[in-house]
């Protein structure tokens, strides 16, 4: 099973739902193709949108904008192709208010 | 009742103990009266050897009846009563059998030389004083009114431990309670709202058993956190806590808990603080120890 959890609030508790076979499918395969991201990138903390965290088999991956967060360190996704996925998938859970903020980010 | 760990060992278990019953009552009152002797989990000397003593709630009402989070450290520095109320802890493990005599020597010679030298690994000032803050004519009141209330010293060790961290969220920092259920105003008072504007959040918060600031609460509704409201309009909200040291603290979600907002900067005030889209200040708020929090 592959959860997510949209990372945006502070007070009420983050949207959370498990991506279909195809999905999950669709997201690994494409961190796959991800390369190591050069960069001095920091986890987000801050208030506001904090990014998409994935969860599955014990690993947990951070997904903010174009940088990905994985226990084996940080990929860079220019194309922030990841994070539409991701954003398709809450399309379903979400509801159109938060997901219409979450695209501006 | 509550289950005490004397957390001295690094690889045999340490020595566990449930109290209960009236025992249990007279101890929790006394540490209760000393709480500047108690501490989070993560306070404290945290190397090898002796630690202090854990103490864990076995009921959920623990923290409603006796005002103590739900899990504390005591006797790890040298603060109040604390050398006091473990020695009588260890009495009693001791005559229950759960720790020998040894055990209970070695933990006397700590407590000494704690009391002696002081804990260097603690902050050398209590964990909550008692302040007066007084609303000036004009603001609302016909005369000046005059609240006690208290401020605990910044502890972000207490909540960004990574096995609470996720489960606690702005609410539950700022009522210091550390419930781990992600608290919603409301929700432990059936009034919980999902309309993220200031009259919804703030009537939630009240039915909680909060009071507005400058609507005083009486000394045995201590502790009384001065807390602050902030709305992004529909989104979420925020709150933030009053620190002994003079900033606000609070916690975003579940991420760590700070006294710095978005730009870096100490929080001196939360209504001129950066914070991002939470753009509208509700208010602020007293805590009190018979606030409903889930």
């Amino acid at each position: 099973m592959t959860e997510v959890e949209l990372d945006a609030f502070s007070g009420r508790p983050n949207p959370r739902w498990v991506l279909t076979p195809a999905e999950a499918t669709e997201f690994f395969s494409l961190l796959g193709r991800l390369r190591p991201d050069s960069r001095d990138a920091r986890v987000p903390d801050q208030l506001g949108y904090r990014g998409f965290v994935v969860r599955a088999d014990r690993e947990e991956i951070r997904v903010f904008r174009e940088t990905v967060f994985t226990r084996q360190g940080v990929v860079a996704d220019p194309g922030r192709a990841l994070e539409r996925v991701l954003l398709d998938s809450a399309r379903a859970h979400v509801s159109e208010a938060v997901l219409r903020a979450i695209e501006r980010e | 009742m509550f289950k005490v760990t004397v957390d001295i060992f690094s690889g045999r278990p340490n020595p566990e103990f449930l109290v209960g019953g009236d025992e249990a009552k007279e101890l929790l009152q006394e540490i209760g009266r000393s709480q500047v002797a108690i501490g989070g989990l993560a306070d404290g000397f945290q190397g090898l050897g002796y630690r202090g003593l854990v103490i864990e709630a076995q009921g959920d009402d623990f923290a409603e009846k006796h005002g103590l989070p739900a899990a504390f450290r005591i006797g790890h520095s040298g603060a109040g009563k604390g050398a006091e109320i473990v020695d009588r802890i260890l009495g009693s493990m001791q005559k229950a059998r759960a720790v020998d005599d040894q055990i209970r020597s070695y933990v006397r010679k700590e407590l000494d030389r704690l009391e002696v030298r002081g804990d260097t690994s603690v902050p050398d000032k209590p964990t909550a004083e008692r302040k007066t803050e007084t609303q000036a004519e004009g603001e609302g009141a016909t005369a000046s009114a005059v609240c006690y209330i208290e401020l605990g010293a910044f502890n972000p060790g207490f909540w960004n431990d990574p096995a609470v961290r996720p489960y606690n969220n702005c609410y539950n920092y700022a009522s210091n309670r550390r419930t781990n259920t992600f608290a919603q105003p409301g929700r432990a008072s059936g009034a919980e709202t999902h309309d993220y504007y200031c009259p919804n959040v703030t009537n939630a918060a009240l039915a909680d058993g909060l009071h507005r600031r400058f609507d005083c609460f009486p000394d045995t509704e201590s502790p009384r956190w001065l807390m602050a409201l902030v709305i992004a309009p529909g989104w979420d909200y925020h709150w933030y806590r009053k620190q002994l040291e003079g900033f606000w603290g609070h916690k975003p979600g579940g991420t760590a808990a700070r006294n710095t907002d978005q730009n870096g900067n100490i929080v001196c005030n939360p209504e001129t603080a950066a914070r991002g889209d939470y753009i509208h200040f509700c208010g602020y708020f007293y805590a009190c120890r018979s606030q409903r929090i889930n």
